[in-house]
């Protein structure tokens, strides 16, 4: 069993518009993978499907090899993106009406809140009114209930948005260790960043299609810039850059403005480090040598464009 | 996987169950229900303070119709009307009746001058004590003697029995009009009740974002399922609190105050005919009111009711009405997502709610009649009107095409419902026209 989830050419129309069109993906077994997308791209809707919420107009997901059904709910744990909690019941009674309703029993259920909220250091919430608490708090009670039961395969819509940086460190700690641990992530959200740090594989959605599928290193060399960064030992001057760019005109030479010791090199075709390496060190001792690999928020946004952008040409080419 | 309905409808109940307003209502219900039967009754027995009252009668005779009562006392002066009326400034008098002479013509002409307003129980006395004298009076001008007035005189009353299969009962309208219209109030009340606290549990559910979570957990139809339930069984719990409570304290009261309760056995009469000495006469006049007492009326045609079919068509009606518009008004909750949208999907269904409750007065003055038929298999009127007409005891083929008329209205109701429901609840934003409901309603 390697792929924990296996989505195949799933489609799901709404009245007005396409939300999913024909997308297939897989994720491996203990992995943790992105799901990535402008607003309103149709991640809710996957996301919505994958749980057993809504059923595919058509396609099929396999949850650890069977076919998707209700017997998964209690394997699954959702944290919406839209999410909330009942405002005048106690925290420590909601958390146990949930968990109850994920299978678990109350003894069960009992020593599990106990284990989280000691971990998370909360537990004098426990007899406190969700009204009472500020949104960082609900967030997190809403983080426990989503785990509490030991689901094998976790459902994170936007899980960081209303945290300080502080709280979205510890929660993505929380993550990394339930990976250890053996579950599978589902992580959906706009914070490029955490996406960098958490992801081992990604899937990148825009208007119902997907758009790219793979391992995020692999995506970002696919989508390098051939852009290196080299600084020396000593500032190197002007005239010395002038010449090399004469004799290597393939390449595009810079010195940085503020670190006379540091130069940037791009180049239109790809770069082997082998080729690079012996032609700057004329220039004089290399102390780092490093290949700019472009962000995953750089390739969202030129992905997003640049689709935007094939869609208006191709507009204009029908219209002619 | 494990029925997880069971603990849905445990936190419903719950929910709703240590609210403070269920509580304050469910124990204060039943003083209320209480007081309705109590205070009727305790008020008959009150008897109000004597007035005295000055009469000065310039006709000279018609003062000999007013009899002092328990209410008024009469007093008749000799004195002209201005003079009488300043007794009014001493202590002696509550109020003067004057009758002028123009009296014997002119009937309008009496005045009463009181310092506080008389009552209309002795308003009504005066008027028929000087009506009848005035009758008298013009009477004896024709000719026509008190004594053969008095034997053509016929006080005429028509008891009201059931009669089925040789089974005779004393039956009356008036019990059945007003029980009548207890219940269909009461179910009104109820179904109306409950079903809006569905509403309340779905909407709340679905603007606090929870929802998507529990449906993650258990199907949308579960717990649709489960709430509609746990208010199903709320209400049960308020009905049944309120029988019991509301029966301890008229038994309460009536420990304590046994003479207000009590069926007064009227006296057996024997004498037939004319040529009544006195006090046979006012035995006779004595048995006669007691019979028309309210309380003894009431309290005969009461057991001729049958209770535990009464409670158990009760039950029948507000199980099934409430569902169906439990139902129903789940399905809105679910659709929109503010109280103004609310408000404009629960008009329509709750019209023939409305509808039926102002309509009970003719469908009570004519139980048989078309429109009763109508309202009364009419699903959405059916649960108050049919409730409101048992008294009247319905034909047997009505009510049972009723009741099966609204089981399958609470079949599809509930189809529908599931469909709106699953859909709604997910649904945020501009409010869902009728024309995309149906298309929910025929999704898969």
């Amino acid at each position: 069993m390697n792929n924990a989830i296996e989505v195949s050419n799933i489609t799901k129309k709404y009245r007005e518009h396409t939300a999913l069109d024909n997308v297939s993906f897989s994720v491996p077994n203990g992995s943790i993978f992105g799901i990535l997308g402008p607003n309103g791209a149709g991640k809710t809707t996957l996301l919505r499907i994958i749980n057993n919420i809504i059923p595919p107009d058509s396609g099929e997901i396999l949850l650890y090899d069977e076919p998707l059904s209700d017997k998964h709910m209690e394997e699954i744990g959702y944290l919406p993106e839209e999410r909330g909690l009942y405002k005048k019941m106690s925290v420590g009674d909601q958390v146990l009406y949930l968990s109850q309703l994920k299978g678990l029993s109350q003894k069960e259920a009992r020593e599990k809140i106990n284990y989280w909220f000691d971990k998370l250091d909360i537990k004098s919430w426990l007899g406190r009114k969700v009204e009472e608490l500020s949104k960082g708090m609900q967030q997190k009670v809403q983080f426990i209930i989503t785990v509490l039961h030991s689901p094998k395969l976790l459902i994170f819509d936007e899980p960081f948005s209303g945290f300080d940086p502080i709280n979205t460190d510890i929660l993505k700690n929380e993550i990394l260790e339930l990976k250890d641990k053996g579950a599978t992530v589902l992580l959906s959200t706009h914070n490029m960043e955490s996406v960098e740090e958490l992801c081992d594989q990604i899937v990148l959605v825009d208007k119902s299609k997907l758009l790219l599928y793979g391992d995020v290193d692999d995506i970002k060399k696919k989508f390098s810039k051939n852009y290196f960064e080299i600084s020396f030992a000593d500032p190197i001057d002007d005239e010395k850059i002038l010449n090399w760019q004469n004799s290597h005109s393939q390449f595009v030479i810079s010195k940085n403005e503020k670190n006379h010791n540091t130069i940037s090199i791009s180049a239109d075709i790809p770069i082997k480090s082998s080729e690079l390496l012996p032609l700057i060190l004329q220039l004089g001792e290399i102390i780092t040598y490093r290949e700019q690999l472009p962000s995953m928020h750089d390739i969202f946004v030129s992905v997003v464009q640049q689709k935007e952008v094939n869609n208006y040409e191709k507009q204009i080419t029908n219209n002619n | 996987m494990k029925n997880k309905l069971p603990i849905i409808i445990k936190r419903e109940y719950l929910n709703i169950v240590k609210k403070t307003s269920f509580i304050v209502v469910t124990l204060l219900g039943p003083i209320i229900l209480a007081s309705i039967f109590i205070i009727p009754i305790y008020i008959s027995h009150i008897n109000e303070e004597q007035i005295s009252i000055g009469v000065v009668d310039e006709t000279g005779f018609i003062y000999k119709g007013l009899q002092s009562n328990a209410t008024a006392k009469y007093t008749l002066l000799y004195l002209p009307v201005d003079s009488a009326k300043k007794l009014l400034d001493k202590e002696d008098y509550d109020a003067i009746l004057y009758i002028p002479s123009s009296f014997i013509n002119s009937p309008e002409t009496p005045r009463i001058w009181s310092k506080n307003t008389v009552s209309q129980n002795v308003m009504n006395n005066i008027e028929s004590a000087l009506k009848s004298e005035l009758e008298k009076h013009r009477l004896a001008i024709y000719g026509i003697n008190n004594k053969i007035l008095e034997e053509i005189n016929a006080d005429v009353r028509v008891n009201n029995y059931t009669y089925k299969g040789g089974v005779e009962k004393a039956a009356s309208s008036t019990v059945a009009t007003i029980s009548g219209f207890l219940m269909a109030i009461i179910i009104y009340f109820f179904v109306f009740m409950y079903g809006s606290m569905v509403l309340r549990s779905v909407m709340e559910e679905k603007l606090n974002r929870i929802v998507e979570v529990i449906i993650s957990s258990v199907k949308s139809i579960h717990l649709l399922i489960g709430k509609i339930v746990a208010v199903l069984l709320v209400g049960l719990t308020q009905f049944l609190t309120w029988i019991i409570l509301t029966l301890l304290i008229i038994i309460g009261v009536q420990q304590a105050f046994p003479d207000l309760f009590k069926y007064t056995e009227p006296e057996a009469i024997s004498i037939q005919t004319k040529g009544l000495n006195p006090a046979e006469a006012q035995q006779l006049a004595n048995a006669a009111k007691l019979q028309e007492s309210p309380t003894n009326n009431a309290l005969i045609a009461l057991s001729n009711i049958n209770i535990p079919m009464y409670i158990l068509l009760f039950l029948f009606y507000f199980v099934f009405g409430y569902l169906i518009y439990s139902t129903l008004f789940a399905a809105i909750g679910a659709a929109v997502d503010n109280q103004d949208d609310t408000n404009q999907f629960m008009l329509p269904i709750t019209i023939p709610l409305i509808l039926a409750i102002i309509s009970l007065q003719p469908i009570f003055n004519n139980p048989t009649g078309g429109v009763s038929i109508f309202f009364s298999l009419f699903p959405f009127t059916s649960p108050v009107v049919m409730m409101g007409l048992i008294p009247f005891n319905p034909p047997l083929w009505l009510l049972i095409t009723s009741m099966i008329i609204l089981v399958l209205t609470f079949v599809l109701s509930a189809y529908i419902s599931a469909k709106i429901y699953r859909i709604g609840i997910l649904t945020y934003g501009k409010r869902p026209s009728y024309k995309e409901l149906w298309t929910w309603i025929k999704r898969y």
